[in-house]
């Protein structure tokens, strides 16, 4: 990694190439992308409906999943090259989720879940709960709300505190599966703006997936998983759009 | 971390983990109590005499001799003769020996006509002596010696009249009271049989029996003369012991000796009634065999002897397919309730799935969520162990009172032995054993996930 050349490659958040996965059993390619790179410090909206393969996407640009073909480098690490454990930790310091639901633990306080990913990341008791109450108090979740149980705050108040969750660690890529499809306009809108300019550093790199085309004008770049994804190029009429 | 969640799941499914708790403790506690009666009743069966030799009883099982006579269970059968006392007090190889005389009753407790051999001699524990917390021995037929729970009980302290009845039910028709007792001393507690006993001396015993108004100080001489074909027995016996034992002077010294000094309230050779055994020290414990060998074929009348050391053995020895059997159940009761605790981890792993997929995305190792399952099993055996040991110690200190007075049984409130712990570390490895069944099984789940 020393040419001018690689150094450009590992300025790569997200590198694929020759991406083939096609789950266990099943013949057929769920997912065939020949490339797709975003450099660091870049936000993408890719759209994308359910049975698009993005769900299997995420996971394998998480490690949660290995490609059966090609690579996967993200922040220049090549994820099928690491063990399971290590990618484990890989993902735990490295990327922050969010999800469309079921974001926190319902059974903990927020602060207890927000403590989980504190946890994995090492931070210290002191960083943890400053970093915590930090990011709480800009999303403007009420204090007397961060002993709550999770499932007690309101799918809005979640999504918010999903967004800490995901933040706590200052993760260098943010990967957001649908995180606003529970959610009414007018806490989109908010939720968007929290996400896009109040919380994430100029540097986080951002992998925003949704169906929703109206967001698209939040980012300054978006995909598609049509293109992306070969796998959906044969003709497919089950294949439905949102 | 771990520990934490663990926690913090279990009380999210706290109905159906607090009643695999409470299955758990109901098992432990039926195996601790199983386990803590057995070591304890052994325990205090062993620690209730210490440096008697030999008891003497009539002809009976020798399990039966030693229940009766030192743990005062069971009912004794008949006596043995003041003439058999007497021959037994000449042998030279005896040191002294305790009379017993059973079958009255005081309020429920167990009155033991005796003399002052027994605070002399008696020992319990490792080797210990009675001792008094108040008073003395007997110094006149109408005094009473009572064992600490006696006093303790009944509110009884030293110069308190009491009032004697016969048979040994708590309620008595024939009352005694012809014959007055006074406290004259209070044994200290000595955790066994005794501390439930009334002693009074044998003169007040045949007092309290013989026909009323007669001198109670006197011990009614002529109450040895009924005993006329037992006389004939004894001087059968004379003449065959003489055949082979040199003992014979020595005999007649101790009988000059005891005519002497008979008031039948200190040391007695010629007793005033039967007595129910007697307990014998030797000067050796060497000839402890032959004695017994002497006694068990002494054809004057029909004894037993037993060395209590050996019928405490012959008891456990009976005791021991009970005990087996016992321990089997206890472990097929516990081994039912892991397997209940297992059955509800596995019920639970369904519902865990969103939580397990939201776990492995922000990073958490599937080994650690395995970890989260095991660590979840062993907080509710632990739970359940704990609780289990305290019903246990509670039933204990309840039934206490109830084992002591009925069994002659001392047992201590802590259910924690070194069997036990060994009974707690096989529950805690076998829990985690099977606890790998839904850990596995979440395990894999995460291994997979599922979004």
């Amino acid at each position: 990694m020393n040419s001018k050349a690689d150094y450009q490659v590992s300025s790569q958040a997200i590198d694929v190439k020759h991406l083939q996965y096609a789950w266990s059993g099943n013949e057929s390619l769920t997912l065939d992308i020949p490339e797709f790179s975003l450099p660091v410090g870049e936000r993408c909206f890719l759209l994308g409906s359910s049975g698009s393969g993005k769900s299997t996407l995420l996971r394998l640009l998480s490690g949660l999943l290995i490609p059966s073909a090609g690579s996967i480098n993200i922040l220049n690490q090549n994820l099928a090259a690491m063990s399971v454990r290590a990618r484990d930790r890989f993902r735990a310091h490295q990327i922050g989720f969010i999800f469309q639901q079921f974001n926190l633990i319902p059974y903990l306080s927020i602060l207890d879940n927000l403590e989980v990913s504190a946890k994995l990341n090492k931070l210290s008791d002191k960083t943890f709960r400053a970093r915590a109450s930090e990011l709480l108090t800009r999303l403007s979740v009420a204090e007397n709300l961060w002993r709550r149980r999770a499932d007690q705050l309101s799918v809005g108040q979640q999504q918010r505190v999903a967004i800490a969750r995901a933040m706590i660690h200052h993760p260098a890529l943010l990967i957001a599966d649908e995180p606003t499809s529970a959610l009414d306009e007018d806490a989109r809108d908010a939720f968007m703006q929290l996400l896009l300019n109040d919380l994430t550093e100029s540097d986080t790199t951002i992998l925003f997936v949704s169906h929703d085309r109206q967001l698209i004008s939040h980012f300054n770049r978006c995909e598609s998983m049509n293109e992306l994804n070969q796998a959906l190029a044969i003709p497919d009429t089950t294949e439905a759009s949102a | 971390m771990i520990l934490k969640l663990a926690i913090k799941s279990l009380i999210e499914r706290r109905v159906s983990v607090i009643l695999t708790v409470i299955a758990l403790a109901i098992s432990i506690a039926v195996v601790s109590t199983v386990e803590h009666i057995r070591s304890e009743a052994q325990n205090s069966f062993n620690r209730t005499v210490s440096g008697v030799d030999l008891i003497v009883g009539p002809r009976t099982s020798s399990i039966n001799l030693l229940l009766y006579s030192i743990f005062r269970i069971g009912t004794p059968g008949n006596g043995i003769s003041s003439e058999t006392y007497q021959l037994i007090a000449s042998d030279s190889r005896v040191a002294w020996q305790i009379p017993i005389a059973l079958g009255d009753s005081h309020q429920g407790y167990r009155v033991v006509g005796t003399d002052n051999t027994l605070f002399a001699h008696y020992q319990f524990g490792n080797r210990q002596a009675l001792t008094f917390a108040q008073g003395q021995q007997f110094s006149s037929s109408h005094d009473v010696v009572l064992g600490s729970d006696v006093a303790k009980d009944l509110g009884y302290s030293l110069g308190d009249e009491i009032v004697l009845s016969h048979g040994i039910a708590e309620v008595s028709f024939t009352q005694h009271d012809n014959h007055p007792f006074q406290v004259s001393g209070i044994l200290a507690a000595t955790g066994t049989p005794t501390d439930q006993a009334v002693h009074i001396p044998l003169s007040g015993l045949a007092a309290m029996h013989g026909a009323g108004g007669h001198n109670h100080d006197q011990p009614a001489p002529n109450e040895h003369t009924n005993h006329a074909n037992d006389d004939v027995a004894v001087n059968n016996h004379n003449e065959h012991e003489h055949e082979h034992e040199h003992e014979h002077e020595h005999s007649n010294n101790d009988s000059q000796q005891a005519a002497d000094t008979n008031t039948g309230i200190a040391t007695v050779t010629t007793l005033p009634v039967d007595i129910t055994a007697t307990l014998i020290g030797l000067h050796s414990r060497a000839q402890v065999f032959t004695l017994q060998q002497a006694i068990n074929n002494y054809p004057g009348e029909a004894l037993t002897g037993v060395i209590p050391g050996i019928a405490l053995a012959e008891l456990w020895q009976m005791m021991a397919n009970v005990e087996g059997l016992l321990r089997l159940i206890s472990v097929l009761v516990m081994l039912a309730s892991i397997l209940g605790l297992a059955t509800m981890l596995l019920a639970s792993i369904r519902e865990r799935y969103p939580e397990v997929s939201l776990f492995r995305s922000i990073g958490v190792s599937s080994g650690a969520l395995l970890l989260s399952i095991e660590a979840e099993a062993i907080l509710i055996a632990m739970t359940g162990t704990l609780l289990g040991l305290g019903f246990t110690a509670i039933a204990a200190i309840i039934s206490q009172p109830w084992l002591s007075q009925n069994y002659g049984l001392y047992i201590s409130a802590n259910p924690i032995s070194g069997n036990m712990m060994f009974f707690i570390g096989a529950l805690l490895i076998a829990t985690a054993v099977v606890a790998l069944i839904p850990a596995l099984k979440l395990y894999r789940a995460a291994r997979i996930v599922s979004r």
